[in-house]
């Protein structure tokens, strides 16, 4: 298994780190103005907001996850263990994507 | 890894541990969120533990942190911020005080 490093793939990963944080940045003062210090309560089971989370979600994830493997590729030299922490990453993005999806898309139902 | 202790290092270094903090904190968030969907009672415990005010104070610094420090990030590297990135540390953190007395007075 070739070892995606930032050799080969860091410059990508590096600009997409800043563009899902740019678009995250906005995302989230309207998530948290509108959803946990709102004024009224907004109806989240509505399309617009099951899309904006929908959103908000992937783009989180990759922003954690992407973040997570920079710091890898910085402390973890061993290749077997990185490996492994490439594997988690995975399972922990496609499982948190599932139940974000099982949580959002019903919401309100 | 050696770290220096000068302001760009730690702003970088910090930038690491508050973005490795809050994703933990939003990964539960998820979790927590699902747990109240599905009347998961196991995951409550969760919930009151990501609304405990102490930990949302904790996450309300971090997240500011990370969000300014990650402007000044951007400015650095796609502007001319490498000439005066100290400053606009310094800048950013009076922006964040601000904001955070702000949210202290919403929570």
């Amino acid at each position: 298994m070739a070892l995606p490093t930032s050799h080969h793939s860091g410059a990508f990963h590096w600009l997409f780190q800043r563009i899902t944080g740019i678009l995250i940045a906005v995302v989230l003062v309207i998530h948290m103005g509108a959803v946990h210090f709102g004024a009224s309560p907004v109806d989240l089971g509505s399309p617009f907001w099951k899309f904006f989370h929908v959103g908000f979600l992937i783009m989180l994830l990759y922003h954690i996850l992407n973040g997570f493997w920079l710091m890898v590729e910085d402390y973890v030299h061993c290749n077997g263990l990185r490996v492994t922490l490439f594997g988690v990453a995975w399972i922990v993005g496609v499982s948190f994507l599932i139940l974000g999806f099982v949580t959002l898309v019903p919401f309100g139902t | 890894m050696r770290y220096k202790w000068q302001t760009g290092a730690m702003a970088w270094l910090f930038h690491r541990i508050t973005g490795a903090a809050v994703g933990v904190y939003l990964l539960l968030h998820i979790l927590a969120q699902f747990g109240m969907k599905y009347d998961q009672k196991g995951l409550a415990a969760i919930s009151n533990f990501l609304t405990h005010k102490a930990v949302v104070v904790v996450l309300l610094a971090f997240l500011i942190y990370h969000t300014l420090n990650g402007i000044r990030e951007l400015i650095v590297d796609f502007g001319s911020g490498a000439l005066y990135h100290k400053k606009l540390f310094w800048v950013m953190m009076v922006i964040g005080v601000v904001l955070f007395g702000a949210a202290l007075l919403a929570v």
